[in-house]
């Protein structure tokens, strides 16, 4: 890893850059690793683990400490709450602690992560690469991984504009400032929003004291207007997200704001008044080392931002559902009866993983609305949806396996069989639908204008009429009424003549501009019909259709053999 | 609509005129439903005004369906432009809704 040494030798934009690329991967995988992890079991533990709010403080203090940045500790546990290993509540008070598990560093300046995010990033690496251990640990290892890339990435950012109070035009705007609070206070917030470690700014603001560039009054207000820093940064890298780690991010934000902006208004009313400042009374009272006044006023502020985040308590989460509404596809991904599961019979834990695999179901139709002529949704969140069926799919598997290392009686044992089935199949139709919108989407939008209407009459028809079959299944799910489970398998019955007629119509318009891209998306089509078959309710007996079983699948690898032969 | 229902011996003849989609589906059902006694063994859907229609509306055509089969009888439609047409079939309703295949057909089957 790289020194500021080192780094004299690269453009400091180019480790900026490649900082931030670390750190958005690093974050990516850490939450798709937990995702992977996020079996009952695991949570069973996190939940054991921060059990208490006591707990939750502890545990967050100590993330705050590792990873020396309330943005990182920030994000880290919101890959927790996306996958369901912690609560909200219980995370609230794990970001607000972390708060104050960064003030370590301040006390002991010369720690350096370095070696320890070289440790893990070696360590979790070599041991996800060699697969070391039982295969559920894998993506424990990628997941170490990927946080060592993510402490990486700020640790180059922090590099890369580490040498930045050394520049003579710096120390020349600084000296012409003179001792203007407000500067300090603004350089505070800027110099957060790139340094993305408040505790190494008053680390860097110590050295600005000591060699005269600000006062003792400016280097306070830049520790507060980092905190503010903290609100913007946490608010602009997690722009794109919605629900939960959206309300993490605006929690971050306001204790972190609040907190920052109450102290420097302490500042600015002491220096107006004449009234001693929480800086006087350190220095009066506890120590007039600049290092350690610094070290104890961004104490104070941190102790500031979990008064905050307490003093509100439980009444964050309905401030924050107010600011971001958790989505659709948050709430689907959350099980709403398997998690009430344990120490219920078998029979009734069955009902309830049935209860959530309907669930799915009645969200199917939604992953084309991005497609769709009256469609609402855009692509990003059908994707979305689609991501959150597969997540809530993974937590059935989960529950059904425990349950199957249970004693089962005979009619139990089968029904979880036909659940487990028929759950596969459910997540072969949402991939299949998923794949469906996006190509029917692009093919769209390269149809060439002389083809327009043909291809695009075609796509037309597949949407609508794979909505209509999903919105089908959507009622057989809820009624079970023979006439409408008859009615749909009459619509996905053998539709082998009719498939080969529209593949033969299509490669004959080709040379017409009839784009080949149209057969892979017709061959998703069929396999997503077939699928609504198979995931369907069992057909009544003597119905007036051919049992799905009896109909020849259209094969898994259709699409790809259908674009090679267009 | 215009006069969407008329009676035949049998059954009801439904005209479906310009779109029809999610904005007018559920009160067209409503209609067709309130027309469907026990004794309607029929369902003809007039599609020859019919100029649009997506998911909505074929959910309208296949709740009709299953009206007219729990009653004992079937479902058909006549007058259907290229396009509705290709829409019915790419759908799979063929079995469901059958075509009369052609007008005169139909309005001797009405008749």
């Amino acid at each position: 890893m790289n020194t500021p040494e080192h780094l004299s030798a690269f453009p400091a934009i180019a480790i900026f850059l490649a900082g931030l690329a670390f750190f958005f991967h690093g974050l990516d995988g850490v939450k798709e690793s937990l995702k992977s992890m996020a079996g009952r079991s695991l949570r069973q533990r996190i939940e054991r683990y921060t059990s208490s709010g006591a707990l939750a403080a502890l545990w967050g203090f100590i993330l705050g400490a590792l990873a020396q940045s309330s943005t990182a500790a920030s994000f880290i546990v919101t890959g927790f709450v996306s996958s369901r290993l912690l609560t909200l509540r219980r995370a609230l008070t794990m970001v607000a602690w972390a708060n104050l598990g960064t003030v370590v560093l301040p006390f002991i300046a010369s720690f350096d992560i370095r070696t320890a995010i070289a440790l893990i990033l070696g360590v979790g690496g070599l041991l996800a690469a060699f697969r070391t251990g039982r295969e559920f640990l894998l993506p424990a290892w990628r997941g170490l991984f990927m946080l060592g890339l993510l402490m990486m990435g700020l640790q180059f950012l922090k590099d890369a504009t580490g040498t930045i109070p050394d520049e003579p035009w710096f120390r020349h705007f600084a000296t012409t400032l003179g001792d203007s609070l407000a500067f300090g206070f603004l350089v505070g917030i800027a110099s957060r929003m790139v340094i993305q470690s408040t505790s190494a700014i008053v680390v860097i603001v110590v050295t600005f004291v000591n060699s005269g560039i600000l006062t003792e009054g400016q280097a306070a207000m830049m520790v507060h207007g980092a905190g503010v820093g903290v609100g913007a940064t946490v608010l602009l890298m997690g722009r794109s997200s919605h629900g939960l780690p959206r309300q993490l991010a605006y929690f971050q934000a306001i204790i972190n704001s609040t907190a920052g902006a109450i102290l420097a208004l302490e500042v600015i009313t002491a220096k107006l008044t004449g009234l001693p400042s929480v800086m006087d009374l350190i220095r009066t009272t506890i120590t007039s080392d600049p290092s350690r006044m610094l070290a104890l006023v961004y104490l104070v502020q941190q102790s500031l931002c979990v008064a905050i985040a307490e003093v509100c308590g439980n009444r964050w989460p309905h401030w924050l559902n107010q600011l971001s509404p958790p989505t659709d596809a948050q709430n689907l991904a959350t099980p709403m009866y398997i998690d009430q599961g344990a120490g219920v019979d078998p029979a009734s834990f069955l009902d309830m993983i049935g209860r959530e695999q309907a669930r799915i179901i009645d969200r199917l139709p939604d992953i084309l609305d991005c497609v769709r002529s009256d469609g609402e949704r855009t692509m990003a969140e059908c994707n979305h949806m689609a991501e959150s069926c597969k997540s809530l799919g993974t937590e059935i598997h989960h529950a059904l396996r425990e349950l199957s290392q249970t004693r089962l009686d005979r009619q139990d044992a089968e029904q979880l069989l036909a659940l487990d089935i028929k759950q596969r199949a459910v997540d072969q139709l949402v991939t299949e639908i998923a794949h469906f919108a996006r190509a029917a989407l692009e093919e769209r939008r390269t149809s060439e204008p002389g083809s327009e209407s043909n291809s695009n009459g075609l796509l037309f028809a597949m949407t609508e009429g794979l909505h209509l079959v999903l919105s089908q299944l959507v009622e057989c799910e809820r009624t079970r009424a023979s006439g409408d489970v008859a009615m749909l398998m009459m619509i996905v019955g053998d539709r082998g003549d009719l498939m080969e007629q529209l593949r033969a119509d299509i490669a004959e318009s080709t040379s017409n501009g009839a784009r080949p891209g149209l057969q892979y998306t017709l061959a998703l089509f069929e396999r997503a019909m077939w699928l609504v078959g198979k995931v369907a309710p069992a057909a009544p007996t003597g119905a007036d259709c051919m049992p799905i079983d009896m109909i020849d699948p259209p094969p898994a690898d259709a699409a790809s053999d259908s674009l090679q032969h267009a | 609509m215009n006069e969407p229902i008329k009676t035949i011996p049998d059954g009801v003849v439904v005209v479906l005129s310009g779109r029809l989609d999610s904005k007018n589906a559920a009160e067209t059902l409503t209609i067709i439903r309130a027309s469907m006694n026990p004794s309607v063994k029929r369902v003809v859907f007039d599609l020859t005004s019919l100029s649009f229609i997506a998911s909505a509306g074929l959910g309208v055509l296949v709740q009709s369906a299953g009206l007219a089969k729990a009653n004992g009888g079937s479902a058909h439609h006549f007058g259907a432009s290229p396009t509705i047409l290709q829409m019915l079939r790419i759908a799979g309703l063929g079995a469901v809704v059958t075509p009369y295949r052609s007008q005169p057909e139909s309005t001797e089957a009405l008749a």
